[in-house]
């Protein structure tokens, strides 16, 4: 197969290389699977004969009892195109048939009507009743065109619909007399609902999301998704006549997202993927065509050109005129080419754009495409496509200016154009006073002024330490001015022999280059007091060692007086209670009111016993105790206090009292 | 001038002849209020003296000073005989008073200290 590789299909060699690769790991022991693998190879071309024979299959369809081991056994004998017989069936047909009667479940009605359909292919096979059949699949159904696995499932799913139409396009194809007008209307209905569906992700491509409904009933994604609904459509395409109402839109969309799915190394995924393209690739309802444009990356000194394609998704040529609308350089508004109706190599479906090679320079150009079919009414496409392609060429610098001026007075002390021809270099000698000076013209191929992405110079010092300078553009010049005065601190007062290298590069550049243009000497002031002259080796325990420790500076104590004068001050304080004590007696103050005899005497005691208890608290607790424990025995103490405390007291007031009353 | 320094004389000794007749617990008070000023005041030369630092040592024993200041003026408010207003309040339960709340103030000092 002669494929013409667009664009997207540089995915379909990494399935090439992936299948290839499997050839090892043919380990699929599951029927299942041995299908997908054969399905896959179907559709990349690959011819794979030891996965299963028909002998094989034809034993599991005799023997076997599970619907969806025959349903993936007559699926291997329809890619691998086998026939058999019908006397050895014979049983097969009636044990489907009477399955078919007893079940409710979408999957294994699904099943047998898929292994019946391939064998009616061999042999006649007639339904008892289709009619119920139908029914069966359309109970399961809901108001918004999807579908339930099961009558009792919660949920329904858009790939669920899927599977029923393909259930009801194998029915067609086995009682299609059953099928009236209405039936028939009612399927195509049913297929174009199913595009509502689609939901988008951000680069246009739209897909069939699975639900959670799925993931009961064997999951898959939305690759799976999206290739059972497909798969559906298709059928019901294949087995009515006429057309199904299906927007083309929604077709590229979905081929773009089969074309640009990522397979990250799973057999399943590229067998969901390749079973979808295989669908769109040829079927009865619309097939996408995809644009390409070869090579996406243009070499001008390989005298590359450019070759446009209009394909299927497998890469089928589809005939169609196309007309370049417009060429425009990427960031500038104004086309340089206009409205170019591209000439076609009618037997491959290539068309050449060989007239704008001349006028092509290097950088991104983005290319507007209007392509019109000539069998509209089969095939889908995009009407304007845009494509970027990057030209690439060679640039050539004719010469590096290269100069010492004077700081102040802006006068050139010394000027030299460097060649990158011959092989001397520049050796420049400049003070702190002065500035470099470096300057370039860089040409395209087309001999206009190009500006890089890339433009350094780079002074290392004989130390191998290094300083990345930029190159600006002004105006259509690159040029570099360093004041040294101002770097001379960036320099690390480094003087010294610095060689010079100039590099240079862009995407679109197929000759980057690094040259050395020569040393230069400088020659720099000492560093200011204090400040060391770091050398590289200096440089590297600080930068990638460990740094010196940081040690807590805790905050100086205060300053306390000297225990002499604290101790006098305490004792000063001590005498004003003594002076206390002496006025008393200087008052003649006594202590006739205290209770001689009996319980006042022992009320009067416990009193001032528990207030100096309590004193005696409060210095244990500035010594030792805490707050809580302090309150608590406090409590004690106090409660304790009161009883005597009030006793006396009002010992004394009865004891006054009749005084007072007297007096 | 002599007459000024004899009228100063004849004051004094008028407020000194007068202050002999106050209650005896009166006089107890005001002792005890004077003696307590002293102690504050010697604290308060002190941190003059020699800064502020611990001043939350300070602070406890100087206002320590002030509120037995402040509650023995008020015990001596309700002892006075002349004075109309806590006369149903008998002499012991002012002086009650007086206990309990000290008790209360050293407890917040010593806290504080």
């Amino acid at each position: 197969m002669d494929l013409i590789k667009s664009d997207f299909m540089l995915q379909l060699f990494e399935y090439r290389i992936a299948a290839a690769m499997i050839k090892k790991d043919l380990i699929a022991s599951i029927l299942e699977e041995k299908y997908q693998l054969l399905r896959s190879f179907q559709v990349l071309g690959i011819r794979r004969e030891e996965l299963i024979t028909c002998s094989e299959v034809e034993a599991v369809l005799m023997s076997s009892t599970s619907v969806k081991d025959l349903f993936y056994a007559s699926k291997c004998g329809e890619t691998l195109l086998c026939s058999f017989q019908e006397s050895a069936l014979k049983t097969t047909v009636s044990r489907l048939l009477s399955s078919l009667d007893n079940t409710e479940a979408l999957l294994d009605i699904h099943f047998s009507l898929g292994t019946l359909a391939f064998l009616k292919v061999q042999f006649p096979v007639a339904l008892n009743d289709p009619v119920s059949i139908f029914q069966k699949i359309k109970v399961l159904s809901a108001e918004d065109g999807s579908w339930k696995y099961n009558p009792d499932d919660a949920g329904t799913s858009a790939k669920a619909a899927g599977t029923a139409l393909e259930t009801m396009g194998d029915l067609i194809s086995l009682a299609g007399q059953a099928f009236d007008d209405a039936k028939i209307r009612y399927l195509k209905g049913v297929a174009s609902k199913l595009f509502e569906f689609l939901e988008k992700y951000d680069d246009g491509t739209q897909f069939i999301d699975e639900r959670p409904l799925d993931g009961l009933y064997g999951g898959g994604g939305p690759l799976a998704a999206t290739s059972q609904v497909v798969k559906g459509v298709a059928v019901v395409a294949s087995h009515t006549s006429g057309h199904i109402e299906v927007p083309a839109e929604r077709v590229i969309s979905v081929a773009k997202f089969f074309l640009t799915a990522g397979i990250h190394g799973s057999l399943l995924d590229m067998f969901h993927v390749l079973d979808g393209l295989g669908v769109l690739d040829k079927n009865r309802f619309l097939v996408p065509v995809i644009l390409s444009v070869r090579p996406s990356v243009l070499s001008l000194s390989a005298k590359e050109v450019f070759k446009i394609s209009t394909t299927t998704v497998l890469g089928s040529p589809v005939s169609a005129t196309i007309t370049l609308r417009k060429a425009v350089r990427a960031n500038e508004k104004e086309p340089f080419l206009l409205n170019q109706v591209l000439e076609s190599d009618e037997t491959k479906g290539v068309h050449n754009l060989n007239d704008i090679l001349n006028k092509l320079d290097i950088g991104s150009y983005d290319l507007t495409f209007k392509v019109k079919i000539l069998e509209e009414g089969r095939y889908a496409t995009e009407p304007i496509t845009i494509r970027r392609v990057l030209v690439t060429g060679v640039a050539s610098i004719p010469e590096v200016e290269v100069g010492v001026l004077d700081s102040d007075t802006g006068s050139t002390d010394y000027v030299k154009r460097w060649n990158p021809m011959s092989k001397e270099v520049v050796s420049l000698y400049a003070t702190h006073l002065q500035k470099l000076y470096f300057g370039l013209d860089i040409l395209s191929p087309r001999q206009e002024q190009f500006i890089p992405h890339q433009a350094f110079l780079k002074l290392k010092h004989e130390t191998k330490v290094e300083h990345l300078f930029l190159l600006k553009p002004s105006g259509k010049k690159l040029e570099l001015s360093l004041n040294l005065l101002g770097l001379v601190e960036k320099l690390n007062y480094l003087s010294g022999i610095y060689t010079i290298d100039l590099i240079v590069g862009d995407v679109a550049m197929e000759n980057p280059v690094m040259w050395n243009l020569g040393t230069v000497e400088l020659d720099l002031p000492e560093p200011p007091e204090g400040k060391v002259k770091l050398t590289s080796q200096a440089e590297s325990p600080f930068k990638y060692g460990p740094r010196p420790e940081i040690t807590h500076m805790f905050r100086p104590a205060e300053k306390r007086a000297p225990p002499t004068l604290s101790n006098t001050f305490l004792a000063l304080t001590l005498v004003p209670l003594l002076g206390f004590l002496v006025g008393l007696k200087l008052l003649n103050t006594n202590m006739k009111n205290f209770p001689s005899s009996g319980l006042p005497v022992l009320a009067a005691l416990l009193f001032h016993l528990g207030i100096g208890s309590i004193l005696g608290l409060y210095a244990l607790f500035w010594l030792k105790l805490n707050l809580f424990q302090t309150l608590k025995l406090l409590a004690l103490l106090g409660t304790v206090l009161t009883v005597p405390g009030y006793y006396i007291l009002s010992h004394l007031a009865d004891a006054s009292a009749p005084k007072v009353k007297s007096a | 001038m002599t007459s000024a320094a004899g009228n100063v004389k004849v004051l004094f000794s008028s407020l000194k002849s007068t202050y002999v007749a106050t209650p005896m617990k009166l006089k107890i008070v005001n002792l005890y209020v004077f003696c307590t000023l002293c102690t504050a005041v010697i604290q308060v030369v002190f941190v003059a003296l020699v800064g502020s630092f611990p001043f939350n040592g300070f602070l406890s024993g100087f206002l320590s000073g002030m509120g037995t200041i402040v509650q023995a003026v008020c015990l001596w408010m309700q002892v006075i005989p002349k004075n109309k207003e806590f006369k149903e309040l008998s002499l012991e339960r002012a002086f009650a008073d007086f206990v309990l709340t000290n008790l209360v103030l050293h407890l917040i000092i010593m806290n504080f200290l």
